[in-house]
């Protein structure tokens, strides 16, 4: 009888975020798109945010709505020449032109809301300089501030973050410079590390001394990607790299955190053979959902390993409650993250089945990462090995592939039908993305620096 | 730094110029484009008042310039 009152009593619900925090470290009740997590890390990681009141004014409004207060066009036009920041050739007229063109540049992920003196819904800015950072809410669940602090607990790791800064500290960034009017100077001091043990308890240097040492090598791959970006990129490319490499570097923590017992295996099946095959298809449908699922089911085991003492009544509401029915809730992060950092498609959400396919900008980077660019030419095999051991993914391309597909439960897969052709498809889109030569023996080599002269 | 601007490219560029978005153009034209781009973006760039914005939603361009000291928007033209 109080167990059934209890459900229908949401005052009775105890806190769940200390669950979230105690299984992954990190809240993931929600749909976090690499903008809200790149805001989380970069404020994790400057330990600041700035308030850009003039600038949500100017670009957080919606065609069509009637704008009120600050965001108003007449109010804001005043507002912005008695400040100064408006010559006398901006009438109200040019400053509508003017937000509509800076719009898009602040908001091309939509996640810029109107904060000040509006109904507040968060403000996630396409990141561009550190003085562009804005916090209103923490839209990552505290996932960039996770990373940030296990990227601390190594070399490696802490080059990635310098690199991180180096970006967003780019004096003559066009963005910056084109939005400096509109910036404040005087930075508001964040202690993120407060907030995150307020929310989901302390973030203990044991476990991310353990984590950082179980993501060794994919925070090698970071700093490599980094390092082949200084080379290869311009500065805004080099922020995509590192926010898409975070993000992917985040999914793949979350294999090796809940699924990583030894001699247990999970890959993510590719399938990027253009949906020629219907097998090949299946499959990689079956492994996003099956790694969907482990996952889920990662926070028995992590309640039978005893993490969740300190939430008992936490982990107890999710068992009972009608409307969780036993299922933490991971669905909307774990979707959201693959699909947005690119790793899977489509993104559609009328299209319920999704599959592991690398998107060609998420290819570029995921490749990026795992050869030195002093490596030069580097056989398919070793990229594929590369890729396959660091982030997990598989193609069907080696020779060891198959016996290990059918060993891992994708059966049905014939090589000449399902696996060559896959494999073959990825080859000519690294060749269009100038990253692999099929020379005339049929060798494939593959280039740590991208050739574009074929 | 250089473009070598065979046909294939010739015919990419003019089908961008007529309004073809870019995401239909062959790959292997936008890889090389993408890179030469990126080469131009990666030289030094040195700091400006005059901006060229491109509202791809929109599919409208606003010359943006700023005061020497990038303090105001001095004025705002849609060529």
């Amino acid at each position: 009888m109080s167990k059934s009152k209890s459900r229908a009593d949401p005052k009775s619900r105890p806190n769940i975020a200390p669950l979230y925090g105690a299984a992954f470290g990190f809240n993931t009740d929600r749909r976090v798109k690499p903008v809200h997590f790149a805001t989380g890390f970069f404020v994790s990681l400057f330990g600041c945010q700035y308030r850009t009141e003039l600038l949500n004014n100017v670009v957080a409004f919606t065609d069509g709505k009637d704008l009120s207060g600050n965001y108003a066009l007449e109010t804001l036009h005043a507002t912005l020449a008695s400040a100064g920041k408006i010559g006398t050739g901006v009438g109200p007229r040019e400053l509508h032109t003017l937000r509509r063109h800076l719009r898009c540049l602040a908001n091309n992920d939509e996640a810029v809301f109107p904060i000040y003196g509006e109904k507040e819904f968060g403000c996630d800015y396409s990141t561009a300089a550190h003085d562009i950072l804005t916090r209103t809410r923490d839209n990552d669940g505290f996932s960039g501030h996770f990373v940030r602090a296990v990227l601390e607990q190594s070399e490696d790791g802490r080059f990635v973050l310098d690199s991180a800064r180096v970006c967003m500290s780019q004096e003559h960034a066009p963005l910056r410079q084109v939005f400096q009017p509109l910036l404040s100077e005087e930075p508001h001091d964040e202690d993120v590390a407060e907030r995150y043990a307020a929310k989901l308890g302390e973030l203990e240097p044991k476990r991310l001394k353990r984590v950082a040492k179980s993501m060794r090598r994919q925070t090698a791959a970071m700093r490599t990607l980094c390092e082949n970006a200084d080379v290869l990129v311009a500065s805004e490319t080099k922020l995509r790299f590192l926010v898409v490499g975070l993000c992917i570097w985040l999914f793949r923590y979350l294999m090796e955190e809940g699924l990583g017992t030894p001699g247990k295996r999970f890959i993510l099946l590719s399938d990027v053979s253009g949906d020629t095959s219907p097998r090949m298809r299946s499959q990689s449908v079956w492994s996003y959902a099956r790694l969907r699922e482990a996952l889920i089911s990662s926070f028995k085991g992590f309640h039978a390993a005893g993490r969740f003492a300190e939430c008992a009544d936490a982990w107890d509401y999710v068992g009972n409650d009608h409307n969780l029915n036993g299922r933490p809730k991971f669905d909307e992060f774990y979707g959201t993250l693959a699909l947005r950092s690119g790793l899977a498609q489509p993104r559609a959400s009328r299209v319920p089945a999704k599959h592991f396919e690398p998107q060609p900008d998420t290819l570029r980077i995921l490749v990026l990462s795992v050869p030195p660019i002093g490596d030069g030419l580097v056989p398919l095999g070793t990229l594929l090995d590369r890729l396959s051991e660091t982030w997990g993914l598989v193609f069907g391309g080696r020779p060891e592939d198959a016996e290990e597909l059918d060993r891992l439960g994708y059966s049905g897969l014939d090589q000449d039908r399902d696996l060559t052709p896959n494999s073959d498809a990825l080859v000519d889109l690294l060749t269009e993305l100038g990253l692999a030569t099929r020379f005339s023996d049929g060798l494939v080599m593959c280039h740590s620096q991208p050739n574009y002269s074929q | 730094m250089g473009l070598r601007v065979d046909h294939a490219l010739f015919v990419a560029l003019e089908r961008l110029r007529q309004g073809l978005p870019r995401q239909l153009l062959p790959d292997r034209e936008l890889n090389r484009l993408d890179a030469f781009l990126e080469q131009l973006r990666r030289a030094d760039v040195p700091k400006t008042r005059e901006f060229f914005i491109h509202n791809h939603d929109e599919r409208t361009s606003a010359q943006v310039v700023l005061s020497p000291d990038l303090g105001c928007y001095e004025s705002v033209k849609t060529p």
